[in-house]
């Protein structure tokens, strides 16, 4: 079954996470901060004896040690913060988890019906039985998908505000200030949450217009076919022109070129050959996208292009930091490849979801189906490389500067 | 004129429980460093936290803190060991055997007075936040 983008979203947030580690965590910092407590009585009750030793020294001592005893209470209960927030999160977790399971009992996923074909012909009654058996696998796949996106969705965002939460707790015990954002130089990236998790499948908000969802066609007028997508929200007023009218052929043209549809149903969406293609781009630009979001190993870049360096940074911890909010920040090479990420998504998109389109039937072969072949033509997604070294005539449409560089060169992709 | 016998008594008593005193305060000072040192916070995987930015961002603030946390008990160990110090020192300038002086309050005074500039040092230490990273010194530790 093709992974919406918010259950791979969800599959990216548990990715590697233990709920078990995290509790265990939150067990040490309550164990350190019974520890504190067990001390700070031990020299408040050192602190009661001071009149017991006199002169000008017991006092001294014994309004010190009070002070102590006092500060290092208050330490404690900072202690028993974290462990709350480190609880939460791995409660959060845990649900997260036990949520998805729950899903995949409720809504296993399934395979997509692919396309039906009518046998040529004089229509037989046996057919109608067929189409209507076929519209019916169309429905619930389609519903398997929604509730899909729905529950993980929700279990995704329940997970991401918790840490949120308890980010805040951690900081305002460290009390460190977050480092300097680079500046943003207005390049795509927008809300870092919304860096694609899965190579094809960009998140976020549509408001950039280098979004390459909006390569993707989509029909949301057309009640016929089965496009999930036309469910999701969007907005696309950002005067791209994407208003439907360059979203393809309409199919009754006798023109129009009938879409290939290839294994779509078990290939996690209709990938082929140049979805593949378009994903291995994912592997310089999708999956450093992913690694800019677990933060890790995409440190060197992140800092070298930024030139931000974590607080009291090493290993993980520091890139972290780095990427905190600025290393994948607009403009960053991990940004960027996020975007590249999204380029080959978009050939992914296109053909993943002309699939869909094909189920409704007779949907000619669009802009999204030449972005796909594109995507076929150069088994690679589109860095801006590829832009200057190639410029094909199939390129021609792959994306929105190149569409209004040759509108007049493509009048029959406009209705 | 001599001190009368029972006055003897009562000091030797008083010095008794002054000496026992300083010897539990020493004690708690002592063990209470020792379970700080030894009970130092230990951190987990951060991977635990999964793949998301959220995650990521909960990660890089946990290990901040615990660093800060680390730091700080550290800080802690240092202050109680410096006020062990000083109540150490203090039970070293008592003169117990005074004979001359009747009065145990006068045979201190002088000399423990001393002691309470360092006391404020080793509160420095003792009494970090998790926030600040202070630089505390001990006297005698340099």
């Amino acid at each position: 079954m093709a992974q919406g983008p918010n259950e791979a979203r969800l599959l990216t947030s548990l990715e590697g996470a233990e709920p078990g580690e995290v509790a265990a965590g939150a067990d040490e910092w309550e164990r350190c901060a019974y520890l504190l407590r067990g001390v700070a009585r031990s020299i408040m009750t050192a602190a009661a004896r001071d009149e017991q030793i006199g002169g000008e020294t017991g006092p001294a001592m014994g309004v010190a040690f009070t002070k102590t005893a006092e500060s290092i209470t208050e330490r404690a209960q900072e202690l028993l913060k974290g462990e709350g927030a480190l609880r939460k999160a791995a409660t959060a977790i845990r649900q997260a988890k036990k949520g998805k399971e729950k899903l995949d009992l409720e809504h296993p996923a399934i395979d997509h019906p692919g396309t039906y074909q009518r046998p040529v012909g004089p229509l037989e009654p046996k057919e109608l039985e067929e189409q209507a058996a076929h519209q019916a696998a169309i429905t619930k796949y389609n519903d398997t998908y929604a509730a899909r996106e729905k529950t993980t969705e929700y279990w995704a965002r329940h997970m991401d505000d918790t840490f949120d939460a308890s980010a805040a707790v951690m900081k305002s015990i460290h009390g460190e200030p977050d480092p300097v954002p680079p500046k943003d130089d207005g390049g795509p990236g927008g809300d870092r949450r919304g860096i694609p998790t899965t190579p094809g499948t960009p998140q976020g908000p549509r408001d950039d217009p280098d979004d390459p969802r909006d390569d993707i066609p989509r029909d949301d007028d057309d009640p016929g076919d089965d496009d999930p997508r036309d469910d999701i929200p969007r907005d696309d007023d950002h005067g791209d022109d994407d208003s439907g009218d360059d979203r393809g052929d309409d199919g009754e043209d006798s023109d129009d070129t009938p879409e290939i549809y290839t294994d779509h149903g078990t290939d996690g969406g209709g990938l082929s050959t140049g979805t593949l293609g378009g994903l291995a781009v994912g592997a310089g630009g999708g999956a450093l996208a992913l690694r800019g979001l677990r933060g890790g190993p995409v440190l060197p870049s992140a800092l070298s292009s930024t030139g931000a360096r974590p607080i009291g940074s090493t290993g993980r911890y520091g890139a972290s930091g780095a990427l905190g909010r600025g290393a994948i920040a607009p403009g960053s090479p991990v940004a960027r490849g996020g975007a590249a990420s999204g380029r080959g998504g978009a050939g992914a998109g296109g053909i993943g979801t002309r699939g869909g389109r094909g189920a409704a039937g007779g949907k000619g072969t669009g802009r999204g189906a030449r972005a796909g072949t594109g995507g076929i033509g150069t088994g690679r997604g589109r860095g801006k490389k590829d832009e200057e070294e190639k410029q094909s005539p199939r390129d021609l449409f792959d994306d929105g500067e190149d569409w209004i560089d040759d509108e007049g060169a493509a009048p029959d992709v406009i209705d | 004129m001599l001190p009368s016998i029972g006055a003897i008594a009562g000091t030797l008593k008083d010095l008794n429980v002054e000496e026992q005193t300083i010897k539990d305060i020493v004690d708690i000072l002592e063990m209470s460093a020792a379970d700080l040192h030894d009970g130092k916070l230990k951190g987990f995987s951060g991977t635990a936290l999964g793949g998301s930015w959220s995650g990521g961002n909960l990660d890089h603030h946990t290990r901040l803190a615990h660093q800060h946390v680390v730091r700080a008990m550290e800080q802690m160990v240092l202050g109680l060991r410096g006020y062990q110090a000083n109540v150490q020192k203090f039970h070293d300038d008592i003169d117990f055997i005074d004979g001359d002086s009747a009065d145990a309050s006068t045979r201190t005074t002088g000399k423990v007075d001393g002691i309470v500039p360092t006391v404020s040092q080793s509160e420095a230490c003792a009494t970090p936040t998790f926030q600040n990273d202070p630089q505390c010194t001990i006297p005698g530790d340099n």
